[in-house]
C-alpha cells in the first residue's frame, strides 16, 4: 500500500550528481519533505560540503516529519575511514498522526529514486540522532 | 480513474465486536456499534424489511431461506430481549461468513450518517489476513450491491502500522476473538507470516465468567434478567435464545475486564531464561512513555477492588481474578510445575509468543526494524499494563541483540488504529488516483481488479 505521492524530478536529477560529487551538488546533506500541497517530495534544504552532522540534525524539526539524507564519513572497525550515504527517515512522535502516516506511506516512493544508498535508518526521537547511534548502525553493515 | 476528492469517503471497520463507522477525514469513527445483532426469523414474528438498495444480480441463486427474517442492529434494540431472537454475528475467525448480516450492518452505518451509498467511495477495513475470495465478495457488495462509485480494501495490520506513522512494523492485533501479531513491512503484510491465536477478550471473558460462576456458586446473570423490582412486574419473553444468554453474560464480563483487570507487571522479576537478560531491562527503559505517565484517557488510578454484578452480588477482586490477563503472556521465570505446564499448553498462544512466531517467520533482514516497531492495536489492547508486559516478554523470547520497542498509541487510537489509519488514507490528495472506481471493476472484473489493493 502507497499513499501515490511521486518524487520531484529535481530530487533524482540533484541526487545522481550528488553521488558522483558532481558540482554543483557537492553538498553533505539533503532535507527532503512532502510539499505543501502533499503531491510530491521536494527538496526542503541541503547543506554544504564543510557542514557538519549536527548542521543536519538542526535542519530536522521537533514536530515535524522529513527525510534526510547524509554523506556520512566515518572510521570502520579496521580502522580505514570510509564514507557511506545514510537515508534517514525523521519521524518525531510528537508529529500529527496525519504527517507521520503521510511519510511513512511515502518512504517507499523516495527509496525507490534514491538509488545506491546503503544505509536506510528511521530516527523517531532526538536521541536516534546522535552520531554515535547511527554510526553504530553504518558500521555494522 | 475515480477522482472526486471534494466528497469525503466512508470509512468502514468490521470487527468481531463492534463496527466502526465514520467520515474520512474524521479524528474518530462517531459511529461505533455492536456487530452481533440479532436475528428473528419470520415464522415467529420477524417482519422481513424491504431494502432500498440495488438488489444483486445473480440469476440462480435465491437469497437463504435462512435470512428471510427481521434484524435488531444496534445497542438499544439488541439489549431488549425478545422470544426466539438468535444473536448472529457477520464474522468467524475474522474473515466475514455472514455477508446478509454485513450488508444490513453497512446500511445501518449509511442510515445513522444520513448519506448515500452511491454518492461517496468506500473504504472497507477487512482482516489482515483477509483473502482473495473475500475481497472479491466485498467489492461485489459494495460497488454491485450498495453502487459505491469507488472503492478501496485495506488491511487492517497495514493501517495500524501507518496510523502510527511507521510503513514497517510487526502489529500486535488484540482483538475480541484472536489476537494476530502481523509483520507489515513497506506497508505490504507479509501474509505467511502472520501468526494468531484465539487467546483474547474473548477467552479473558469466558475464564471470568467460569471464575465468578466458581466463587458465587452460581452463574454470572445477565444485565437484562436481573432489573430489581421493575424485572418483577415484567417477565421476561420466553423461550429466550442461548446465544442470546450467552451475549449478554459475556457483556457482563467484559465489563468486569475493563474495570477490574490490568496486566501483571513484569518489573522486578529476574531476567527469566538467561538469553533475554540485558535485552529485557534495556527494552523496559525503551517502553513508549505514553503508557506510563498515563496518557489522557487513561486514568491513573488503581484498577477497582470489587465490582457489583447485575444482580447485586459485590464480588471482591482480589489478586487472582485481578492479575488474569496475565495468562495471555508469559508465565513468570521459575514458576510452578503446574503454571509451566499451564505455559506449554497455552503455547504458542500467548501475544508474545505470536510476535516472536511472526518474527522468525519474516525475512532477517526486516526482523531487526520489525521488533524495533511493535506496535500494539485493537480493543484487548486497552488493559493497563500491557505495553510493558508485552515489551518485556517479548525481549525474554529473543536473543539478547534484538532491542524490543513498542509503540503503544494512547488507549483511543489503540481501539481504533485501523480505521484513524483508513480515514487519513482517504484524505491524502494522492490516494485518491488509488481508488478502484466501479467502472475499473466492470472492465477488469475482480481478480485483475484485486491488485490495485497490493495484495
Amino acid at each position: 500500500m502507497s499513499t501515490g505521492i511521486i518524487v520531484n524530478d529535481e530530487v533524482v536529477t540533484q541526487f545522481n550528481l550528488f553521488k558522483l560529487k558532481k558540482e554543483p551538488c557537492n553538498y553533505r546533506y539533503y532535507v527532503y519533505k512532502i510539499s505543501d500541497n502533499g503531491q510530491e517530495i521536494v527538496i526542503d534544504t541541503f547543506g554544504e560540503r564543510d557542514a557538519t552532522y549536527d548542521d543536519f540534525c538542526s535542519k530536522l524539526p521537533p514536530k515535524e516529519c522529513r527525510y534526510g539524507l547524509f554523506d556520512l564519513d566515518y572510521d570502520t572497525k579496521d580502522g580505514r575511514s570510509s564514507s557511506k550515504l545514510v537515508f534517514i527517515a525523521w519521524t518525531p512522535d510528537e508529529a500529527a498522526v496525519k504527517n507521520k502516516m503521510m511519510y511513512a506511506g511515502s518512504k517507499e516512493s523516495i527509496k525507490g529514486a534514491l538509488v545506491g544508498v546503503g544505509v536506510h535508518l528511521q530516527a523517531c526521537d532526538a536521541s536516534e540522532l546522535e552520531l554515535a547511534t547511527i554510526l553504530s548502525s553504518v558500521q555494522r553493515i | 480513474m475515480y477522482c472526486g476528492d471534494e466528497i469525503a469517503g466512508v470509512v468502514g471497520d468490521v470487527g468481531t465486536c463492534h463496527c466502526k463507522f465514520g467520515y474520512a477525514g474524521e479524528d474518530v469513527p462517531k459511529h461505533m456499534f455492536r456487530s452481533a445483532a440479532g436475528y428473528l426469523p419470520c415464522s415467529e414474528g420477524g417482519v422481513a424489511r424491504e431494502t432500498t438498495r440495488k438488489k444483486r444480480k445473480k440469476p440462480g441463486t435465491e437469497p437463504a431461506a435462512a435470512h428471510d427474517g427481521q434484524w435488531f442492529i444496534g445497542d438499544q434494540s439488541l439489549s431488549k430481549p425478545r422470544a426466539h431472537m438468535e444473536v448472529r454475528g457477520p464474522l468467524t475467525d475474522g474473515l466475514v461468513t455472514d455477508w446478509d448480516l454485513l450488508e444490513r450492518l453497512w446500511e445501518h452505518a449509511y442510515a445513522l450518517m444520513r448519506a448515500q451509498p452511491a454518492d461517496r467511495p468506500a473504504l472497507c477495513v477487512e482482516a489482515s489476513w483477509g483473502t482473495r475470495k473475500q475481497r472479491a465478495a466485498h467489492m461485489e457488495l459494495m460497488l454491485e450491491g450498495f453502487n459505491c462509485p469507488a472503492l478501496y480494501i485495506a488491511k487492517a495490520g497495514a493501517l495500524a502500522a501507518f496510523g502510527a506513522g511507521r510503513a514497517t512494523a510487526l502489529v500486535c492485533e488484540l482483538g475480541h476473538v484472536g489476537a494476530a501479531a502481523t509483520p507489515v513491512v513497506e506497508g505490504h503484510v507479509l501474509n505467511r507470516a502472520v501468526r494468531r491465536s484465539d487467546r483474547a477478550l474473548h477467552w479473558l471473558a469466558e475464564e471470568t465468567l467460569r471464575l465468578l460462576a466458581a466463587r458465587e456458586h452460581a452463574d454470572v446473570a445477565p444485565r437484562y434478567a436481573a432489573r430489581g423490582a421493575a424485572a418483577a412486574a415484567a417477565p421476561l419473553p420466553s423461550p429466550i435464545h442461548p446465544s442470546y444468554v450467552r451475549y449478554w453474560r459475556e457483556d457482563v464480563a467484559l465489563d468486569f475486564v475493563a474495570a477490574c483487570m490490568r496486566v501483571p507487571s513484569a518489573r522486578g522479576w529476574p531476567p527469566g531464561d538467561g538469553s533475554g537478560g540485558d535485552a529485557s531491562s534495556a527494552s523496559e527503559m525503551a517502553v513508549s512513555a505514553s503508557e506510563e505517565s498515563g496518557s489522557g484517557g487513561e486514568d491513573g488510578d488503581a484498577p477497582a477492588s470489587s465490582y457489583e454484578l447485575p444482580d447485586g452480588t459485590i464480588v471482591h477482586v482480589d489478586a487472582e481474578l485481578r492479575g488474569l490477563p496475565g495468562a495471555l503472556y508469559l508465565p513468570p521465570p521459575g514458576a510452578t510445575a503446574a503454571a509451566a505446564a499451564a505455559a506449554a499448553a497455552a503455547a504458542p498462544h500467548t501475544a508474545p509468543q505470536l510476535c516472536a512466531a511472526a518474527l522468525g517467520a519474516s525475512d532477517g533482514d526486516a526482523r531487526k526494524e520489525l521488533v524495533n516497531n511493535l506496535v500494539v492495536t485493537g480493543g484487548g489492547a486497552l488493559l493497563r499494563g500491557t505495553a510493558e508486559r508485552l515489551t518485556h516478554d517479548v525481549a525474554r523470547l529473543l536473543p539478547g541483540a534484538f532491542r524490543v520497542r513498542v509503540l503503544a498509541p494512547p488507549p483511543l487510537e489503540r481501539r481504533f488504529g485501523a480505521w484513524i489509519g483508513g480515514s487519513i488514507l482517504c484524505c491524502l490528495g494522492t490516494f485518491q488516483q488509488l481508488w478502484l472506481s466501479r467502472a475499473e471493476y466492470a472492465e477488469l472484473g475482480p481478480d485483475r481488479a484485486d491488485d490495485r489493493f497490493g495484495g
